[in-house]
């Protein structure tokens, strides 16, 4: 789940052995588990509404042509 | 009659605040104001929400006044308190013949107030039982250490007060100026006083001489097991986080009109106060040990 810092800084190793420091507003992917310990120090975020018609990927952009002279 | 009671109180009083003193946790973590009455219901305050740095030059100019940041906070002040009753013939006994008091039930009470007390300093006030409406050291930290560090393996609690210690320096707390506290679940606290190295060396010896000249507590069960917290002092604390004593543990006796010269005495004690953290950014808790 994605959280954002609430406090000036948290440290926290989501990979053991490497801890990472956020600060206040830092938005980051965190593990439920480890979400909720937490506490008030993160404000666990809604998950991003799905795209309403995921079926059709967007064509990607073609670049733009060479102008003639 | 109402003399008499007024004369037991005072003396349960007595027989009360020396034990109470012995058992209150949170007044040892942090500066207690002097009792300001209990008829004050809620105190403004200033929370420094960010302080700019300082200046250097040749000399003072005009034109740059730097302007410390901080929002006055009303907050009202909780009572804690715990009632209780006392057999009427012992309180006969000693109004008649001033036979010691026993106030072991006014001491029990006492204990469970304190708590009440403990709790709302480490760790707040959540009046529905799920949101806290006003944070304690713990809930109202400014920094969370949350780096994997089991005490009990030994050299662990060193690098968790290290990495708090960044934290907190990061954000410009004169870190090795001031002394701290730590205070654990009782669960870290017996893991740091057994941890050893392959030696036999002792790990509390260094972690004392990190504290600076602070000391390691237990909050028992108000800290859940795996946490911790690192505060100043209450000797340098002030700045940063007092508690606004209005009225100090006391207790008051009276009777039921119904059975006024036979029924049970009604006894209360009663403390009050609020926790004022005016710098969150000088309390790091440890979220992972």
């Amino acid at each position: 789940m994605r959280v954002r810092v609430q406090v000036s800084q948290l440290q926290i190793d989501l990979v053991p052995g490497e801890p990472v420091t956020y600060r206040k507003g830092q938005v980051f992917e965190c593990p439920e588990e480890r979400a909720l310990k937490l506490g008030n120090s993160v404000l666990i975020l809604p998950d991003p509404e799905p795209v309403e018609n995921p079926a059709e990927p967007p064509e990607p952009e073609k670049p733009p042509g060479r102008k003639r002279r | 009659m109402t003399n008499a009671l007024a004369t037991y109180s005072k003396e349960v009083d007595d027989k009360l605040v020396s034990p109470l003193r012995q058992v209150l946790k949170g007044r040892k973590l942090v500066k207690v104001t002097e009792e300001k009455g209990f008829g004050i219901t809620s105190v403004d305050w200033g929370k420094i929400t960010e302080i700019s740095e300082g200046l250097m030059s040749y000399g003072f100019i005009d034109g740059n006044e730097d302007v410390i940041d901080a929002t006055i906070t009303n907050s009202k002040v909780p009572v804690y308190w715990k009632d209780y009753r006392v057999n009427r013939r012992s309180f006969e006994s000693w109004r008649t013949r001033s036979i010691d008091i026993d106030a072991a039930s006014a001491i029990a009470a006492g204990y469970q107030a304190a708590k009440v007390e403990d709790t709302a300093i480490i760790m707040g006030i959540k009046r529905d039982g799920t949101n806290y409406d006003i944070n304690g050291l713990y809930q109202g930290a400014g920094n969370d250490m949350s780096t994997s560090l089991g005490f009990g393996t030994f050299g662990n609690p060193t690098k968790a007060i290290s990495a708090a210690y960044q934290l907190m320096d990061d954000d410009g707390v004169p870190v090795d100026s001031l002394s701290w506290n730590l205070t654990l679940s009782s669960v870290q606290y017996q893991q740091l006083l057994a941890s050893r190295a392959t030696t036999g060396a002792r790990e509390m010896p260094d972690v004392l001489d990190m504290l600076n000249g602070g000391e390691v507590f237990s909050a028992s069960t108000i800290l859940t097991a795996g946490t911790g917290l690192i505060t100043p002092t209450e000797a340098v604390g002030e700045p940063y986080v007092d508690f606004y004593l209005t009225s100090d543990f006391k207790t008051e006796h009276g009777v039921d009109s119904k059975h006024p010269d036979t029924g049970d005495l009604n006894g209360r004690v009663y403390s009050a106060g609020i926790l004022r953290i005016k710098q969150d950014v000088a309390i790091t808790k440890l979220s992972a040990i």
